[in-house]
């Protein structure tokens, strides 16, 4: 993906040599600053090994309590950690449980990234998008719940109706060997996230970032190695590729202001095309409404397999069919689009 | 004054037997749930090297070389080289058998630093991986620099 974006970069440059100077100032560094302090807490989180422990425990559990309480810890994960780390341990499990079963676990696997979706969508920091829209319109994280937890609720309640057409039949894993844990790590990482939600809130997002690694370092230093440069450098060349795209369109009166239940379907339907990331940059310097593109991106991570990056998390570890994905996903993406696409033209939510 | 022994600690807590016992029934209780991991794939001046990462529950635990050239582990201190470049892809088969096939070793050493057991995994004749267990034998402990390895893989 960072080659893709890198030629992009490159094509632009030939098309406007001045794109080369401008380019750096597309870059929003509050919000790579944040990604990274997340990214830190995250790692610092999932080391702990604590939401590891209670995921082997729901899959002991029989019947739909399962279904349901495995959907629930996938969203909550995904607030609290980012919906690719949440993914890439509840992935596995829910493969292993399956196997012993025997049974399909696609439609699960399925549900599972759409509730990390769907959970992520609920905190300032449980995704790219939302980091990227609480820093840019600086929002105050109580102004930010007030739009993202009905979204939350209402998606959640579509997901269990979705989940119904799962069979609920079957055993649990009898034992599972835990992973160590490790309550230091657990400890400073929710201590850290608070921190991190403090200083960014009065805006200090590089001091997050120095007081994220100096704990991970003291803690873990582990989790200093986990950082992933090279996905920082992609949502670098993101902001920069979608910038200029955006700077472009917008001077050619492609793109123009849009707000309400224009920009909710547009940045919806964008995501379904060129990732919620990419949308969110491309639409984020034409409109003032950070509630409806809020809505509008976190509604597009799901339906087709570009929405969100943590789709592919699932496909990849899984190795899951990609129409296996879409056959749930898509009638997903389209129920919830007809629900708070409704919800925006009459001007209820958001 | 004879000077100290490097390693030797006065907090470590005392090891038994039945925990080493108890770690590698452990390791035999996870053996059927352990997956192949995306193959890791490096080039260099000496050719092509390829890694299987063990993985349990999404975390690496170890990582196996694999001979491309013979398509069968190499062992564990002797990483192999191939002059062919590979397709990750085109061993995912062989690497989930390779991890199918993995037997525990009835033994297992402890590292003081990690307060952990050490349990050897065998593949035919060779010792090809390990497997660490807290030092009461009953949790796993992952590789998490392996495990963020395997999972930048996966983008």
């Amino acid at each position: 993906m960072l080659t893709t974006l890198i030629l992009v970069y490159v094509l632009l440059l030939i098309l406007d040599p001045s794109f080369l100077y401008r380019s750096p100032s597309y870059v929003n560094l509050e919000a790579i600053s944040l990604i990274l302090s997340f990214m830190l807490v995250s790692k610092l989180m999932d080391i702990s090994g604590v939401f590891s422990r209670v995921s082997t425990w729901i899959l002991s559990l029989r019947d739909r309590k399962r279904i349901i309480l495995l959907l629930i810890t996938s969203e909550l994960v995904a607030a609290l950690l980012m919906n690719d780390t949440a993914l890439f341990f509840l992935i596995p499990l829910v493969v292993t449980l399956y196997r012993i079963t025997g049974d399909d676990p696609s439609d699960m696997l399925v549900l599972v990234t759409i509730s990390a979706n769907v959970g992520s969508a609920l905190t300032p920091f449980g995704n790219p998008q939302n980091i990227i829209i609480w820093s840019h319109f600086h929002i105050h994280a109580i102004s930010f719940l007030r739009v993202s937890f009905p979204f939350f609720l209402l998606s959640s309640i579509l997901l269990i109706i979705f989940s119904l057409r799962l069979s609920g039949e079957g055993e649990g894993l009898a034992r599972v060997v835990p992973i160590r844990m490790d309550l230091k790590s657990a400890i400073s990482a929710v201590l850290l996230l608070a921190v991190n939600l403090v200083l960014a809130s009065y805006g200090y997002y590089l001091m997050g970032v120095v007081v994220s690694l100096l704990i991970s370092l003291m803690v873990r230093k582990e989790v200093i190695g986990g950082v992933d440069v090279p996905l920082l450098a992609i949502f670098t060349f993101l902001f920069m590729d979608f910038g200029q795209l955006s700077h472009v369109l917008g001077s050619m009166g492609v793109i123009p202001h849009l707000d309400g239940v224009a920009l909710l379907a547009t940045s919806a339907l964008l995501s379904q095309v060129i990732s919620n990331v990419s949308a969110t940059i491309t639409l984020l310097n034409h409109t003032t409404d950070w509630r409806s593109l809020l809505v509008g991106v976190n509604l597009g991570g799901t339906g087709f397999i570009v929405g969100s990056m943590a789709n592919f998390i699932t496909l990849r570890i899984a190795d899951l069919k990609l129409w296996k994905f879409h056959r749930i996903a898509v009638p997903f993406f389209l129920a919830s689009a007809a629900v708070f696409i409704c919800l925006a033209w009459t001007g209820i939510y958001p | 004054m004879p000077p100290p022994i490097k390693g030797h600690s006065r907090g470590s807590p005392p090891i038994s037997r039945e925990e080493a016992e108890r770690a590698i029934e452990t390791v035999r209780e996870i053996l059927h749930l352990l997956v192949a991991g995306p193959a890791l794939v490096r080039g260099g001046p000496e050719g092509w090297h390829v890694d299987v990462p063990v993985m349990y529950q999404g975390y690496a635990l170890d990582r196996i070389h694999l001979d491309v050239d013979k398509m069968e582990p190499s062992p564990k201190g002797r990483p192999a080289r191939s002059s062919r470049e590979v397709d990750p892809n085109e061993i995912r088969g062989k690497a989930e058998e390779i991890v199918s096939e993995l037997r525990v070793v009835d033994a297992a050493e402890y590292r003081e630093p990690e307060k952990c057991w050490v349990v050897p995994l065998a593949w035919g004749p060779y010792l090809v991986a390990h497997v660490k267990i807290s030092s009461d034998g009953r949790e796993v402990v992952p590789d998490y620099g392996l495990t963020e390895e395997v999972r930048r893989y996966v983008y």
